[in-house]
């Protein structure tokens, strides 16, 4: 039982990293109706700017909180202005040809972005001392003590937090109003006046900020990163978008939490070599059954 | 009745198919211009040279404001709406079908809201001066709901309502920004009698309240001679005849356009 509980809130933490990533997937599929394969690497570079600015900072000496603030919004900052420029670049000149070539293009800049941190970093794994240690800890008397760190506490509140501010953004602003508008049908939401390109860029734009949130935990949490960590932790907030029903914002967080306790309880129980095999075996599953994942709407044609 | 719209010798051409034969045509303000013809006379066509969908092979569009003139050729995509301030439907219902009655009003003000709302930023933080402003968008699409009489649908999702009532909807979505045109694309197709009387009275409330010029598109002629100030018959791509409701019921071009020549 203490055992479970333990699993419970490390599968929790993991889910809220890629139910960050995933927000980005689901947005960017919602309104352009693309994978963004680059998104995993965008996740990849808010590591990388999160730990050098960790690393800057740590040198100041200023307390940790202010730190924490600092480079969160410096690591949402920077990379923001990567997710921009790979949509201007790769994307928008590909908008209105045939439907496969942003997803070759995203593939292709997902290369670019992995090669370019390569070359400009090192290929050598990054360590980073833990900066938020201790926590709590429960069922003293067992043999089993179950401990919450301060630092999963930590992630499960930031995430919770921008969960809500973004789904707030979506529902209630005028912002996500022309964005959903922009989901349903693009031509018309030009022609009331709206400019779609530039409500594209916004999507990116939150997308790329909330990937490197979680890129930011990434490094607090595991301590190491390296210029590859896009690419897996991207597969599978991408899988996750999947399960919980690409294009549904809701989805997506459900989708990430499920394939964050899906891993740690495989890792927990079975084996912990097989660990992403669990997942995609999941994914499997379950679009046999749900073909639109579970929250997702599935496509009625009109006749 | 000053002219509000100039169209000059415009020309469209796909390959080797004129659409477009050097039409010329002025609609006024506060004034119901219809632009009929038998299929494939190229009325749509007019539109999408109008709206910067096409760019026209020859000829010019000029949209008249108080003392100057801009040239439509120079707007596409979103800037057809928020700079020249032409709005349109299309032949097929347009509407944002998952979004509420209220909000598909809501998004054709987005631009005022934006600037606001500090792009967001405001509203993230809900300041008084944002609440404000979206206090006055919601005010104006409750006055347009009044109008169409669906203020009871409003929070109701927008693809729900019966077909009627979304052409009336999509007709004040565009009133929401505020036209100074507003290209109608068969507004009546597909209403019964009773919904088409009332889109002749909506029609008639913009053109006299609003001040707006309409251009309409129309094969339901009970609508077209019942609320045109003035009519343009097009037949592949030439102007056949252009006058009045009455003169174009009696002319003989018009009439043989549509029903062929006795011989």
């Amino acid at each position: 039982m203490e055992y479970f509980i333990q699993q419970l809130v490390n599968g929790i933490t993991l889910g809220s990293i890629y139910g960050l990533i995933a927000i980005g997937y689901t947005m960017v599929y919602g309104i352009i109706g693309m994978i963004n394969f680059a998104h995993g690497d965008i996740f990849m570079i808010g590591a990388f700017v999160a730990l050098i600015s960790f690393i800057i900072f740590g040198l100041t000496g200023v307390a940790l909180p202010i730190i924490l603030l600092l480079v969160l919004l410096i690591a949402m900052f920077f990379t923001a202005c990567y997710g921009w420029t790979v949509e201007k670049l790769a994307y928008k000149p590909l908008r209105g040809s045939f439907r496969l070539a942003p997803l070759i293009s995203a593939l292709g800049m997902s290369i670019v972005l992995q090669n370019y941190v390569q070359v400009a970093q090192g290929a050598r794994v990054k360590p980073m001392q833990p900066l938020i240690s201790g926590g709590l800890e429960f069922f003293k008397n067992s043999e089993f003590i179950v401990t919450v760190s301060y630092l999963q506490i930590f992630i499960v509140i930031l995430t919770i937090i921008l969960m809500g501010i973004f789904t707030y953004l979506i529902t209630k602003t005028d912002l996500g109003r022309a964005q959903r508008a922009c989901e349903q049908d693009r031509t018309m939401t030009a022609l009331l006046g709206i400019n779609v390109d530039r409500t594209i860029s916004i999507t990116f734009i939150i997308g790329s900020s909330l990937a490197s949130v979680a890129g930011m935990m990434f490094v607090l949490y595991y301590g190491v990163i390296d210029f590859y960590i896009g690419f897996l932790a991207g597969i599978k907030a991408f899988t996750a978008a999947v399960l919980g029903g690409i294009g549904s914002l809701p989805g997506a967080m459900l989708g990430g939490l499920l394939i964050g306790l899906i891993e740690t309880f495989w890792a927990g129980y079975v084996s912990l070599e097989y660990k992403d095999v669990a997942a995609f075996s999941v994914l499997i599953v379950v679009l046999i059954f749900f073909p639109t994942g579970f929250l997702g709407k599935p496509d009625i044609e009109k006749v | 009745m000053s002219n509000l719209l100039s169209v000059e010798n415009l020309t469209m051409k796909f390959g080797g198919l004129t659409a477009i034969d050097d039409l010329s045509f002025d609609a006024k303000n506060n004034q119901i211009t219809s632009i009929i013809g038998p299929n494939g006379a190229g009325k749509t066509t007019v539109f999408n040279c109008l709206t910067g969908f096409y760019k026209p092979t020859n000829g010019q569009m000029f949209l008249h404001k108080e003392d100057s003139k801009i040239s439509l050729r120079k707007y596409t995509d979103f800037k057809i709406a928020y700079v020249a301030k032409v709005a349109r439907t299309f032949q097929n219902i347009r509407l944002f079908p998952a979004m509420s009655v209220l909000e598909n009003l809501l998004v054709a003000q987005h631009n005022e809201l934006m600037v606001a709302s500090g792009y967001s930023l405001f509203g993230l933080l809900n300041l008084k001066t944002y609440r404000d402003k979206e206090q006055l968008a919601v005010d104006k699409a409750k006055y347009w709901l009044d109008i169409i009489g669906l203020t009871h649908r409003a929070d109701d999702n927008a693809g729900d309502l019966p077909y009627g009532d979304q052409r009336k909807l999509e007709i004040v979505r565009a009133m929401c920004i505020e036209p100074r045109l507003l290209c109608l694309d068969e507004p009546a197709a597909g209403l019964n009698p009773k919904e088409s009387a009332e889109l002749n009275k909506l029609l008639k409330f913009i053109k006299t309240e609003k001040q707006t010029g309409i251009l309409l598109i129309e094969h339901d002629m009970s609508v077209v001679m019942g609320i045109s100030d003035h009519v343009v018959v097009l037949n592949y791509g030439k102007k056949i005849f252009e006058g009045t409701a009455d003169q174009t019921k009696n002319s003989k071009e018009v009439i043989e356009a549509y029903l062929g020549v006795d011989e």
